[in-house]
């Protein structure tokens, strides 16, 4: 059971992904930053999240596309280029599926994407692909 | 300039010609006549000779006969006193000298030149023909005769007549010889006849000769004299000195000649000169074309200036011009922009400002008839006509017009002030062609700035429509972050919506009853079908406005998968789906004519209607000339004809079908295939199923 970072600005859209994680039982705890440099914060643990224990390292990111400030291909594009960091898989959540951002988003990295309101069924299926994927380097790890 | 007097020149020639035949002649006719008169004089010697002694014979015949001495004597006697007889001896048969005087001078028989023994012909009295023999030797200086003395012989005495045979024959009457005679003839005359006449022939040939020379060098003056200078003449025109004529005064053929000679030369001066100002007038065109060529449009004016100058100077006038049509196209707006005058007449300059073309309309109307005005002596024109000119004190004029292609563009024109001048041809040509220049020229020039003014009109448009661009992809930027804004924005609440809907109606279903369920439900399905409504505004808004990527699409496979994804829906209705005709490659956005088809195949399915036995979807093809054609025909409910505008607009859906469906879809297929540059439009009557037609081109 991993660690998810969840990234989204929305408070309506946290309760929804938070309980669709929740009743499934698909992570151990789901943390939430509220924007893009709070996300950096996170996982750099720095300001208010500079105990790096209470602050573990997310085993998977569910990243908004639009977010204030930094949106979600700069927070995406800072992740996958930090060596330490950018092994860590991001599922981008978006509204439209037809977006032109899926290959603006593949092309920087992303892992996945999954159209808001997240739906289980998709949503896990997405999950345990890249689960199986990272998993076994993720298990392998620790 | 001499001229090559030749070795073996006319002079020689007429001179060996004349005197070379006259010296053979004379020496000819002189050696003849010694010769002939050298044999006459000694016949006549040897006939001398001859005569003597017949007469002599005749005279002794008697003497001889009796042998007389003293007869015989003086039968010589008178023959002493020719001086020319050195000897006479008269012998008888025996050989016996009975007379003689004188001796033979020349004794030395060694000096004997000839010999001959001849016969002397002698008719006597008795008609007896009988030939006398005599010799003859001939030494150097005498002629020694030998005569037989022969005769009849006579009675010695009367017994011995016989009286009666008077008549005689020849038989009785037979010569015989009596006695001889021997005679030397002294040559000493002969010879000094002879020398005479050789000396007479040589002083006629040498007078003969001496003739010939003096005729042959008045020959030579008469004739080859005159040639000679012809000759040098000739010579002198040949180096292009046409300046001297030959001075021949005699009036016969050579004088003729020379005359001709005269004529032809004072001929080859005037073409000559012809033939030189004609290159003179070219050397000057060729010159004024060349400095055109290379001309800049913008020097053209000086160009024009100094080529009037170079004309004005060529041709000898005082003043010279253009004078150029405004762009007014009004026929007496012509005004003078170019013109060149000599030092002398800087004063008359002014002149031409004043030359109103109105004043001048019978001038301007020829010229614009494309003829030439020439006007050698304008004091010669009538008065009316030539009033306005002359009131510029002009005395000469000639004025050409100046033509591009068919229209008249304005007229050159040179001026005499100070003395009349006859304008020739050449100086016409001269002047159209200098006019050509020109007005290639000011056609470059025109042409050149028509082309600056068109290429910074363009500049301008381009600038214009770089800015367009600009401003278009600005706001065509703008637009598409505003819509992307829009989409997720307007969005986000949805998924809210949704989310909690969902939520609501699993996690709670226990607390709503069917109404309250229903109610959620329908929360849901609406917020669904907001979203699906901004989805498609969104496209609608994209399409155009972000360009897809082209690609090769094979159309049947598209409709193939379109189909199976179909399939589902297909199969809930019994539908079924075929593919007519040989579906094409289309290079184009794959996605948007994807949207299309699906969108015709997914109307047409839910257009059938609930109470079709065979609901079929016919998607077909046809070529056109430049156009793809495809359709998807159902046999649905078909759509009555006053809608078949309708459909195609947003929001316009047709009351009477509960159906799915947001209404942006057809307004989404029309703007692709409007996109494409094709055509879409319906076949359709109500109850009677549905032809949707689009085109796409090719």
């Amino acid at each position: 059971m991993i660690d998810i970072l969840l990234v989204e600005d929305n408070p309506d859209h946290v309760i929804l992904t938070k309980k669709v994680l929740e009743d499934n039982k698909v992570a151990n705890k789901v943390y939430v930053a509220t924007d893009g440099e709070d996300a950096i914060n996170f996982l750099y643990h720095r300001g208010k999240y500079s105990d790096g224990d209470s602050f573990p390292r997310p085993g998977l990111i569910l990243l908004d596309v639009k977010l204030p400030g930094i949106d979600g291909f700069g927070v995406l594009k800072r992740i996958k280029t930090d060596p330490d960091l950018r092994t860590i898989p991001i599922v981008m959540l978006t509204t439209s599926a037809r977006d032109e951002e899926l290959s603006k988003g593949y092309s920087e990295g992303a892992n996945s994407y999954v159209t808001k309101p997240v739906r289980f069924n998709e949503f896990a299926e997405k999950v345990r692909s890249i689960g199986l994927y990272w998993g076994l380097i993720n298990s392998s790890l620790y | 300039m001499k001229s090559e007097k030749p070795k073996f020149g006319l002079a020689t020639k007429f001179t060996l010609l004349v005197t070379i035949p006259i010296i053979i002649v004379s020496l000819t006719l002189s050696q003849n006549y010694i010769r002939s008169s050298t044999k006459l004089i000694k016949a006549a010697m040897i006939e001398r000779g001859k005569s003597i002694a017949k007469g002599l014979s005749v005279a002794i015949e008697y003497g001889l006969t009796i042998e007389n001495k003293d007869m015989l004597r003086e039968s010589l006697a008178s023959y002493r006193e020719d001086k020319d007889i050195l000897y006479i001896n008269i012998l008888n048969t025996k050989g016996i000298s009975l007379a003689s005087y004188g001796q033979r001078r020349d004794t030395d028989a060694a000096n004997i030149q000839k010999s001959t023994t001849d016969t002397v012909s002698e008719n006597d009295l008795f008609g007896d023909n009988k030939d006398k023999e005599y010799i003859l030797t001939e030494t150097s200086a005498e002629y020694d005769f030998v005569f037989d003395v022969m005769a009849v012989r006579k009675a010695k005495a009367i017994e011995d007549i016989d009286f009666l045979n008077i008549n005689p024959d020849t038989k009785s009457k037979r010569k015989e010889k009596i006695g001889t005679i021997q005679m030397g003839l002294s040559k000493v005359d002969m010879i000094n006849s002879v020398h005479r006449a050789r000396s007479n022939a040589i002083l006629l040939t040498i007078a003969f000769i001496a003739a010939g020379i003096a005729s042959t060098i008045l020959l030579v003056r008469l004739m080859v004299n005159p040639i000679r200078r012809l000759a040098l003449a000739s010579e002198i025109v040949s180096r292009g000195d046409f300046d001297h004529p030959v001075k021949v005064k005699s009036k016969d053929e050579i004088g003729n000649l020379a005359g001709s000679f005269n004529k032809m030369v004072g001929d080859l001066k005037k073409s000559n000169e012809t033939i030189q100002y004609r290159l003179e007038i070219e050397k000057l065109v060729n010159s004024i074309s060349t400095s055109f060529i290379a001309l800049e449009p913008a020097e053209v004016d000086n160009g024009i200036n100094s080529a009037l100058k170079d004309l004005g100077e060529f041709v000898g006038v005082d003043r010279s011009y253009v004078f150029i049509m405004d762009n007014s196209k009004n026929v007496y707006k012509i005004s003078n922009i170019y013109k060149w005058c000599n030092k002398e007449s800087e004063a008359y300059i002014e002149n031409l400002e004043e030359f109103k073309v109105e004043n001048h309309p019978n001038v301007i109307e020829k010229l614009r008839q494309f003829e030439n005005v020439c006007i050698p002596r304008i004091s010669d024109l009538p008065l009316e006509m030539g009033k306005a000119l002359r009131s510029y004190g002009i005395k000469s004029i000639v004025m050409v017009p100046l033509i591009y292609g068919e229209s008249f563009v304005g007229f050159l024109g040179l001026d005499s002030i100070h003395k009349d001048k006859d304008w020739t041809q050449e100086d016409i040509a001269i002047l159209k062609m200098v006019g050509d220049i020109f007005v290639n020229a000011l056609e470059r020039k025109k042409a050149h700035q028509a082309l600056q003014h068109q290429l910074e009109v363009e500049e301008q448009m381009t600038r214009e429509l770089e800015n367009k661009t600009r401003e278009l992809s600005r706001s065509n930027e703008e637009l598409n972050s505003f819509a992307y804004t829009v989409s997720h924005d307007l969005k986000a609440p949805v998924v809210s919506l949704q989310g909690f809907s969902s939520l609501l109606l699993e996690g709670y279903k226990d607390s709503f009853d069917d109404t309250g369920r229903l109610y959620v439900e329908r929360i849901m399905k609406n917020s669904e079908r907001m979203g699906t409504l901004i989805d498609d505004l969104l496209e609608l808004s994209r399409i155009g406005r972000i360009k897809g990527q082209e690609q090769l699409v094979d159309i049947s496979e598209l409709v193939s998968d379109i189909a199976s994804d179909f399939s589902p829906q297909l199969d809930s209705k019994g539908a079924k789906l075929t593919i007519t005709g040989e579906m094409p490659k289309v290079r184009c956005d794959r996605t948007r004519i994807s949207q299309v088809f699906a969108n015709l195949i997914g109307n047409a399915n839910k257009f059938m209607g609930d109470d079709n036995d065979n609901p079929t979807i016919e998607v077909g093809y046809e070529s056109q000339n430049g156009n793809h054609l495809f359709f998807v025909k159902d046999n649905g409910i078909g759509i009555d004809k006053e809608h078949h505008a309708k459909i195609f607009q947003i929001f316009q859906r047709l009351n009477d079908v509960e159906v799915e469906g947001t209404g942006v879809g057809l307004a989404i297929v029309k703007k692709i295939v409007e996109n494409f540059g094709g055509k879409i439009w319906v076949d359709s009557e109500k109850g009677k199923g549905t032809t949707m037609y689009f085109t796409v081109p090719k």
